[in-house]
């Protein structure tokens, strides 16, 4: 990891163009927490109102039991009255810390950003915006063990902590997700929210069963499959030894001539993974490292947004 | 080493650069040397993809490796400077070469595939291997397979302008009707092999002479009935190849299916008008499939008389006869055809007929006797006289029986008689005008058959017969034997007789060689100490019947005299000395003698394929124009008559036609202007002869390669496709490969090249 992403500010990790796309979009819980309905929750921002929060246009889908009618007298216009929920929301965000996650292109427009640092940008994206929905984040960042565990608290010391964690962190161990999140599954005795980044590289069928037990305790689950640029393209040209990492044995071979091969291969994989999210109703974000970050964020969000409306 | 690559590479030095083929899998080695690593975390999906393609890829990597190789090596080849060399053809290259190639014009190669003969197919490739293979600068020489073997071109270098005028000697061969007369083919190839040698102004040295023979291979001229025809073929093979002679054979496959027309005879062989004669023609099938329907068409004088419709087995023969009676006398031709094959040069069979209008034999009766009955020319009579009841009659033959003293005070001559038969005739009572008049009389054709008897004494007729050997009596008389007490019996001997011939045929029939016929007198013709000389002596003698005297005597024999023959019977024509006039075969024996001496003496008009024609004609017969038009050739228009002239005889009013041009089958017509015809003769006289090719020819089965290889061990010689060759030469050429192909490989590395690169491509398809 580089020196100068260890010392700065968590802020670092959290690009400010992207909390700007974020904040302007909803973040609505999807799971209520059960006997805990109020509707709305408490602003710790906008002090005037215990329920109001701002309005906003109204757009279709919306309740019509939400419309401002008073404004709508004034300027003939729908305004959606938006109410923070009150929240006992849980977000879990499980990072895989393995050591196929320190794969990182050496030339990208991110500086050639490792799969985990970009995971631990994501990581500290969403706790960021969690916590500043006065939501519980915890984190847990795990290779074949869980090697950390920040249970998940709305408190505003939450988010430092979770920066330290996740600056913290460097593995090289294999991963097992199956176990992963079967133990998670165990351990996690609420609803929650539960955020996976990963570059998921296991064997598909233990990830199914995995991510099936998180499911059957009803957790709210979104898949972040990153990969890097490089292994979604395998753009190598010059006879190449790769070094495999999790134990792999190294092979010597022509790129160009495997190319092909490889990537149906992985086209293969990622199509079991997306059909296992579809099938058990998680959301699966595909994230390209060379991505910027706050596209993939505010991809997810609009897409997390309009879910939550249809629901 | 450089020698032999010589042969194929204008520069061989240049193939040093196949070192080059190194290049690519050192490249290939140092290229998996030389990797860089790379940490990589989507380990599985690679190493699942390099599991499943590991021997696509290996294979992929091979025929990259090979196609790059063979670019390099071709190159290689290239810069070296290759030429076409083909087993037979050898070299394209500029450096001279020598060839000899030899056409059979046997007539089994008028055998037609298609629209075309194999003859035609041979001159074809030959005039293009000419024209478009054999480059200026070759020396090429072409000879004939034939009976006479012909040099066509002799071993001459090739000019562009002397393309074109081999071609036109090539148009101008035609099929010869005759069999290859293979050893003295070869020796002919031989003597022109040997001409090859060398070339002072050539500085190049000459390569290896190449022989194409382009033949049918037909079974018949290279291995007879069985094993080589000829012993001395393969010693001409042997030497052949020691003069440095690559030899390879353009085999034109015919095949077998023919028919053909091997016989044409007349029953009986003298015909004269009026008289009821049958010919009898014979075809035979000389292939492995039966014929259903086959027309076998009579032509008497160039009109069709008679078809007959008869199926003809596999291998087998048929014969068909025609009864004819000839109505004017004069010379007549039949032929006989057999259809239903597509080699009809042997389709037709020709016979000239002299038709006489009387067949008079003079009976010169040298004891008629006191009673008819006692007369020494009776059964002479009796034998030689037709049955003038039957309309059908066979026998030609009118007998006169004479006395000396009669034929000298009539003063009519021999001239009005076939033949002559002296019967116990003493030669004292012979003039030396008569004895000379015969001796003409024999010489001019006629035939001559002397029967002895007690009136013969042996000095008178040595003087009279035998004034030297090659008189009509060719061989001294000798001795009266007499056998009364243990009679001798006629014996066939072993000498091939034209007579004899027929009582062999119906051995177990015939009374000839009985002891029933006894012989108890006869005159020895030599002394037995002097016989075995004599009988290697003159060759003209044909011994016909000896006798089991122990001393194998002669009984019967005949001797050419000039364009006759005299025969000589041992013993008398009657029953005083012997039995044999009692007995049946008596008749046969005149009947069959009498045309055989009378055929010669009419002149051979019925002759093989090349036999010279000669015709004796007496000064009353002279003419001053004569002209001989040979038949129509299978593919030739019509015949043109050539002009002849009479030749005189020495010491004799008598001239003698000769015609030697007798290479063609068919009729021939004689065309004879007579300057001052006789009251009521007609100014022009008509004569034919007919020619004959040898029906054997007609078994068209080819030698095997097998067959030669096991008959001939000296015969290395490959086979030449010529079609094949000349058309990948043309292709070549047209190409604009010239006669090096290093251009070809220069398109092939290109388009090696670009295989490469796309499959190279393709192989790795998807590469950024």
């Amino acid at each position: 990891m580089a020196e100068s992403q260890k010392s700065l500010d968590p802020r670092e990790y959290l690009d400010p163009k992207t909390l700007a796309k974020i904040v302007r979009l909803e973040v609505k819980a999807r799971l209520i927490v059960e006997g805990f309905i109020s509707g709305l929750h408490k602003s710790p921002y906008h002090g005037f109102s215990v329920e109001f929060a701002e309005h906003r246009e109204y757009v279709p889908g919306d309740d019509i039991r939400h419309v401002d009618w008073k404004v709508f007298g004034r300027s003939d216009r729908f305004y959606i009255k938006q109410y923070e929920e009150e929240t006992n929301l849980k977000s879990y965000i499980l990072l895989d810390a393995s050591e196929s996650m320190q794969y990182g292109a050496e030339a990208d427009g991110w500086g050639g950003l490792t799969k985990y640092q970009y995971g631990t940008y994501i990581a500290a994206a969403l706790s960021y915006l969690l916590i500043q929905q006065q939501d519980a984040v915890g984190l847990a960042i795990f290779d074949q063990d869980v090697r950390t565990y920040l249970p998940p608290s709305s408190s505003s010391s939450q988010f430092n902590n979770l920066i330290q964690e996740l600056d913290r962190q460097q593995t090289a161990r294999k991963t097992d997700l199956g176990v992963i999140f079967n133990s998670f599954a165990d351990r996690i005795k609420k609803k929650g929210l539960v955020v996976i980044i990963s570059d998921m590289f296991d064997d598909v069928n233990r990830i199914r069963r995995g991510l099936k037990h998180l499911r059957h305790k009803n957790h709210e689950i979104i898949l972040f499959h990153v990969m890097d640029r490089d292994e979604l393209t395998f753009p190598f040209q010059r006879m190449t030894m790769f070094e495999g990492l999790e134990a792999f044995p190294e092979i010597l071979v022509n790129p160009r001539v495997l190319r092909a091969a490889y990537l149906e291969e992985l086209e293969r994989f990622r199509d079991q993974l997306k059909e296992t999210c579809r099938n058990n109703l998680i959301d699966y974000v595909s994230i390209d490292t060379s991505q910027k970050l706050d596209g993939a964020l505010s991809s997810y969000i609009a897409a997390r947004a309009g879910r939550l409306r249809k629901a | 080493m450089t020698e032999f690559l010589r042969g194929f590479f204008s520069q061989p030095a240049m193939l040093a650069g196949l070192a080059l083929v190194a290049v690519p899998i050192i490249i290939h080695l140092i290229h998996r040397q030389r990797f860089q690593r790379r940490k990589w975390a989507a380990m599985e999906f690679l190493l699942r993809a390099l599991q499943k393609n590991q021997r696509r890829i290996q294979l992929e990597n091979l025929l990259l490796l090979i196609l790059r190789c063979a670019v390099l090596a071709l190159l290689a080849a290239a810069m070296a400077r290759p030429f076409l060399r083909s087993r037979v053809l050898g070299s394209l290259s500029d450096r001279p070469e020598n060839w000899i190639l030899a056409i059979d014009t046997s007539y089994s190669m008028e055998w037609k595939s298609g629209a075309r003969s194999l003859f035609e197919i041979a001159c074809e490739t030959v005039t293009q291997m000419v024209q478009s293979v054999i480059k200026p600068g070759d020396r090429l020489a072409i000879t004939t397979l034939e009976a006479n073997p012909q040099v066509i071109q002799p071993p001459r270098q090739l000019t562009e302008t002397g393309r074109g005028e081999i071609s036109r000697g090539i148009a101008e061969l035609k099929t010869t009707y005759q069999p290859v007369n293979l050893p003295a083919s070869l020796q002919k190839i031989l003597d022109v092999a040997r001409q090859f040698e060398p070339v002072p102004e050539s500085a190049v040295p000459l390569s290896g002479k190449k022989l194409i023979l382009f033949s049918d291979f037909q079974r018949r001229d290279w291995l007879g009935e069985s094993g080589p025809k000829d012993p001395a073929v393969n010693d001409l093979l042997r030497e052949i190849q020691e003069a440095g002679v690559a030899v390879s054979r353009a085999d034109l496959k015919g095949s077998d299916r023919n028919l053909t027309m091997t016989d044409l005879a007349m029953t009986p062989p003298l015909a004269s008008q009026e008289m009821w004669v049958q010919f009898t023609a014979t075809a035979r099938n000389y292939g492995k499939e039966d014929f259903d329907a086959v027309e076998v068409i009579f032509y008497i004088d160039g009109v069709e008389e008679r078809t007959y419709v008869t199926p003809v087995p596999a291998g087998g023969l048929v014969s068909r006869s025609l009864p004819y009676r000839f109505t004017t006398p004069g010379s007549h031709t039949v032929t006989a055809e057999v259809r239903g094959d597509s080699l009809v040069m042997d389709n037709r069979r020709y016979l000239a007929v002299g038709v006489r209008d009387n067949a008079e034999v003079l009976l010169v009766n040298g004891e008629p006797g006191s009673q008819p009955l006692e007369s020494e020319t009776l059964l002479l009579e009796l034998a030689l006289m037709p049955e003038e009841a039957d309309e059908f009659r066979q026998a030609p033959y009118h007998p006169a029986s004479r006395t000396v003293e009669q034929i000298l005070s009539d003063g009519a001559g021999l001239k009005p008689y076939l033949a002559v038969i002296l019967a116990n005739v003493s030669a004292g009572d012979l003039p030396a005008r008569f004895l000379d008049e015969l001796r003409k009389f024999v010489s001019g054709g006629g035939g001559l058959l002397v029967f002895l008897g007690k009136n013969v004494i042996p000095e008178d007729y040595n003087q009279a017969f035998h004034r030297s050997e090659d008189d009509l009596l060719p061989i001294p008389l000798a001795v009266l034997q007499n056998s009364d007490g243990s009679p001798v019996h006629l014996r066939i001997p072993e000498e091939d007789h034209p007579v004899a011939r027929y009582f062999l045929e119906r051995r177990e029939f015939s009374y000839l060689e009985s002891a029933a016929i006894e012989f108890r007198r006869f005159f020895r013709f030599q002394p037995p100490a002097e016989e075995s000389a004599e009988k290697k002596s003159p060759a003209r003698i044909a011994a016909l019947l000896r006798f089991t005297d122990g001393e194998d005597s002669l009984a019967v024999f005949d001797n050419a005299y000039g364009q006759g023959r005299a025969m000589w019977f041992a013993s008398t024509a009657d029953l005083e000395w012997n039995d044999f006039p009692r007995y049946p075969d008596f008749i046969p024996f005149l009947h069959e003698s009498l045309p055989y001496l009378v055929r010669f003496g009419e002149g051979r008009i019925n002759l093989s394929l090349g036999e010279p024609f000669r015709y004796q004609l007496d000064a009353s017969e002279f003419a001053k124009s004569i002209l001989i038009t040979p038949p129509a050739g299978p593919s030739s228009g019509a015949p043109t008559p050539v002009p002849k002239e009479l030749e005189k005889l020495s010491d004799e009013n008598r001239f003698v036609l000769v015609h030697e041009e007798t290479r063609q089958s068919g009729v021939y017509q004689i065309r004879l202007q007579r300057p001052a015809p006789g009251e009521g003769d007609s100014p022009e006289r008509l004569l034919h002869f007919a020619v004959n090719l040898d029906a054997g020819e007609g078994d068209l089965r080819a030698a095997s390669a097998d067959e030669l290889r096991d008959n001939f061990p000296e015969f290395k010689a490959v086979v030449f496709d010529a079609a094949k060759e000349i058309q990948e030469i043309a292709r070549l050429k047209s190409t604009g490969g010239g006669t090096e192909y290093w251009r070809h490989l220069l398109w092939l590395v290109a388009a090696l090249l670009v295989a490469e690169m796309v499959l190279a491509h393709w192989f790795g398809k998807g590469v950024k």
